[in-house]
């Protein structure tokens, strides 16, 4: 499935939605950071070695790691 | 007296807001997670008693991290007084999610809109934001103190009356009938909502139910998303009808394309810090520091000598200023440019925006140590102060994480050590010190982040690592603050000098003066009660080569500040520095070196050896006593084992020729990585966690 882990860079996304298998803490953080449905994101580049992304959402920059990115499960926006 | 509590989302200016009302110097910085514990002050406005309490910036109503727990406890504990929120006008939607959750809980807010940012990303009507959130809200800039008197009139003439119900509350069908009459009374007694149990109901948010002995009820399997989606729907209603359509994006900048570049990133990093390091330790900062010894010892330590050999000829008193205050304190005093300076950079570094660019950048190597993209912080801070370093380690997303930072921080050569390099090296090395100072910095951070690997390896592994940072923009520093900085860091050290290392001084010389019946030695001959418990110990480090009492009498000394390794050496040698010179290379005196290469071995001990008693000290409260102590035990293995490695291994380079042990390493480093990569191959990879419907091994 699609996720922010292996989303494009510069492209950007609809959120679909977290994934069922992500741990409660990090599904209420991405809440609270506005991961909510339908919300369209961008990823802005990667680290060195792809473990960290850098990316935008509703209008802020935002750094992650892929380990959080695979819980956000995304749509191509059309 | 009103009290109001100080609340906000990470690095919104909380505590510049802060220190702009109450007139306090508290810390500031831009990044996420500067401020760690509550601070409170009480100012005046109009005759009206303020009491303002800082806390840690907060998303929301939920903790997930212990300096997150600090706010939000305290919030909940005190319901009933105001709430000054600050929201940052560049992130306002981001920010506002924070301020609904204060609404829920029926907090009496007061919105302060930050606008510090010069250029404005978008416009916002705030008269507008005021109506439709049925609360006060004022723009405010703490650096021209533009809004401030303002939101000290709203303070003061506070009123609830505008407050009114939020409508996106009806669409959640909040179940108010679930609480028992025994939970009614705990949650009437606290002061809170039905309404706002409820929604922390649906938030799954035991904690809460845990501290106010609430019972926790099962709700629905997207509850949480609900509530998320029902308060991001409501602010952007809210936005949509109060701003203009964003223009730019919060926090990445044009720079930021070569900054934050794969193959630039690093060597930028390291520039600036080289550069850094460069200017305080050997070309301006050097040049004020030769300039303030000139200095002092002309117009203070020599009139002094010379006034008290006037009045007390030939008694111990003479001894004791000479040595201990002019020479011993002289040889720290000496070194305040460069401790100003170092913190100087560290603060611009700071406040510059870019320690959350290092933070990315760094994530993905640290997090293969065991380590985060956070941890930089605290390590950095680590070269000024580990005490106060070790602190910021709080805002560590997981518990072994923070851990293993807080222990990692000694191991960064912290200011107070940079003397014992400088005097030492200098002594025996001359021009060439650069190099040993640049490889001791260098040997500090290579046995952190091997120490970091071992441990993740083994007792401390990472649970729940996220790294959730976001970006700032970039600042500049003004002049004022510069000024700010560097005046706040020399009172600091001129304070430390006056009372903590004139006071060890003065106790290490008595120490090495008298004899355990009370004789002056100098007079009288036979040990003084130093020498006899140094030369206990001497034994233990002659392997290192420095195996004479006033060396290690020093490091003993050096527990209770670094500093005075360099002062005692100083006191032990005769104090002036032509001696010191000819006294590390004789070997009847009390600080005798065998060869440079002990020189060495003496120096990387006190990198690595026990932090001060300040840091084991904020260590055990912020880790527990049992990590301090193996911290501690730990420190002082490597330390011994370090200094003995390299010790030997430059009297064998000595012996042998260089390029014969250089084979010899080759050798041994070759049959390491080879041990560690059948290890590796033996343990094989996991599947990834989220995909468990695939058979595919993830990277």
């Amino acid at each position: 499935m699609l996720n922010l882990k292996n989303a494009k860079i510069g492209k950007i996304y609809n959120i679909k939605s977290l994934s069922e298998y992500a741990s409660e803490k990090i599904v209420r953080r991405l809440f609270e950071l506005g991961f909510t449905k339908g919300q369209s994101i961008k990823v802005v580049r990667k680290s060195l070695l792809g473990q960290t992304i850098l990316i935008e959402i509703r209008g802020y920059t935002l750094s992650l790691r892929t380990t959080v990115a695979e819980a956000v499960l995304l749509g191509e926006k059309l | 007296m009103i009290k109001i509590n100080l609340v906000g989302n990470p690095n919104t200016g909380k505590t510049t807001l802060f220190n702009c009302l109450t007139g306090a110097h508290e810390h500031v910085g831009n990044w996420h997670g500067v401020t760690v514990e509550e601070k409170r002050k009480v100012y005046k406005y109009k005759d009206k008693e303020i009491a303002l309490v800082d806390l840690p910036g907060i998303y929301s109503l939920t903790s997930l991290s212990y300096e997150e727990e600090v706010g939000v406890k305290y919030l909940l504990a005190h319901n009933d007084e105001l709430v000054l929120n600050i929201c940052d006008a560049s992130n306002l939607q981001r920010n506002l999610y924070l301020t609904l959750g204060l609404l829920e809980m029926g907090a009496k807010v007061i919105l302060a809109v930050n606008q510090i940012e010069k250029k404005q990303i978008c416009k916002i009507d705030y008269s507008k934001l005021s109506e439709l959130l049925g609360i006060p809200v004022v723009p405010i800039n703490p650096n021209s103190k533009e809004g401030i008197d303002k939101l000290n009139d709203t303070i003061v003439n506070y009123q609830t009356s505008q407050m009114h119900k939020l409508a996106y509350l009806k669409n959640l069908n909040l179940n108010n009938s679930v609480f028992s009459a025994k939970d009614r009374q705990i949650i009437k007694e606290n002061n809170f909502l039905l309404e706002f149990c409820a929604i922390k109901l649906l938030e799954k948010d035991k904690r809460l139910f845990e501290q106010f002995g609430l019972t926790f009820y099962d709700v629905e399997e997207n509850s949480l998303e609900k509530v998320a989606e029902a308060r991001y729907c409501f602010i952007d209603e809210v936005m949509a009808k109060c701003s203009s359509k964003r223009e730019r994006v919060y926090g990445y900048s044009r720079f930021d394309k070569i900054l934050l570049n794969r193959w630039l990133a690093f060597p930028i990093f390291v520039g600036f810090i080289a550069l850094a390091f460069y200017l305080t330790f050997f070309s301006v900062g050097a040049w004020l520091s030769d300039g303030l010894v000139f200095l002092l010892d002309k117009f203070i330590g020599s009139p002094l000598v010379a006034l008290f050999e006037k009045i007390f000829p030939g008694s111990w008193l003479v001894s004791l200023i000479e040595v201990a205050l002019v020479g011993g304190v002289g040889s720290i005093l000496g070194f305040l440019p460069q401790v100003a300076l170092l913190f100087l950079f560290l603060s611009i570094l700071e406040d510059s925006g870019y320690l959350s660019r290092v933070a990315f950048v760094f994530d993905d190597i640290l997090s293969k140590v065991g380590l985060s993209g956070k941890s930089v912080y605290t390590l950095l801070m680590g070269f000024g102060c580990s005490t106060t370093a070790v602190l910021t380690a709080r805002n560590m997303e997981d518990k072994n994480s923070k851990i293993k930072t807080a222990l990692l921080t000694p191991y960064m050569s912290c200011s107070a050590k940079f003397p014992i390099y400088a005097v030492l090296g200098g002594a025996f090395f001359g021009a060439k010190n650069i190099l040993v100072i640049l490889g001791l910095y260098f040997l500090g951070v290579v046995v952190a982040v091997c120490l970091s690997f071992i441990l993740e390896k083994t007792f401390l592994k990472s649970k729940g690592q996220t790294f959730i940072l976001e970006f700032p923009p970039y600042h500049s520093m003004s002049f004022k603050r510069i000024l700010f900085v560097l005046w706040d860091n020399v009172k600091l050290f001129l304070v430390r000098v006056g009372t903590l290392i004139i006071s060890m001084n003065v106790i290490v010389w008595l120490l090495s003066n008298f004899s355990f019946t009370m004789k002056f030695v100098p007079n009288s001959g036979g040990q003084s009660m130093l020498e006899s418990l140094g030369k206990i110990l001497t034994p233990i480090f002659a392997p290192l080569g420095f195996g004479s009492w006033g060396l290690v009498s020093a490091l003993l000394a050096g527990l209770i500040a670094k500093e005075v390794i360099v002062s005692s050496i100083a006191m032990f040698s005769g104090a002036s520095e032509s001696f010191l010179y000819s006294a590390l290379q004789d070997p009847t005196s009390a600080v005798y070196f065998s060869s440079p290469f002990a020189v060495v071995a003496y120096l990387v001990f006190c990198l690595l050896y026990f932090p001060c008693l300040a840091s084991i000290a904020v260590l055990g409260k912020e880790i527990g006593k049992k990590w301090t102590i193996i911290g501690c035990i730990i420190e002082l293995l490597v330390a011994y084992v370090m200094a003995f490695i390299i010790y030997t291994i430059c009297l064998a380079g000595q012996k042998l020729g260089a390029l014969k042990l250089l084979l010899v390493l080759g050798v041994v480093i070759l049959i390491l990585f080879s041990f560690i990569y059948i290890i590796k191959k033996i343990k094989g990879k996991k599947a990834c966690h989220y995909c468990k419907n695939c058979d595919k091994n993830c990277k």
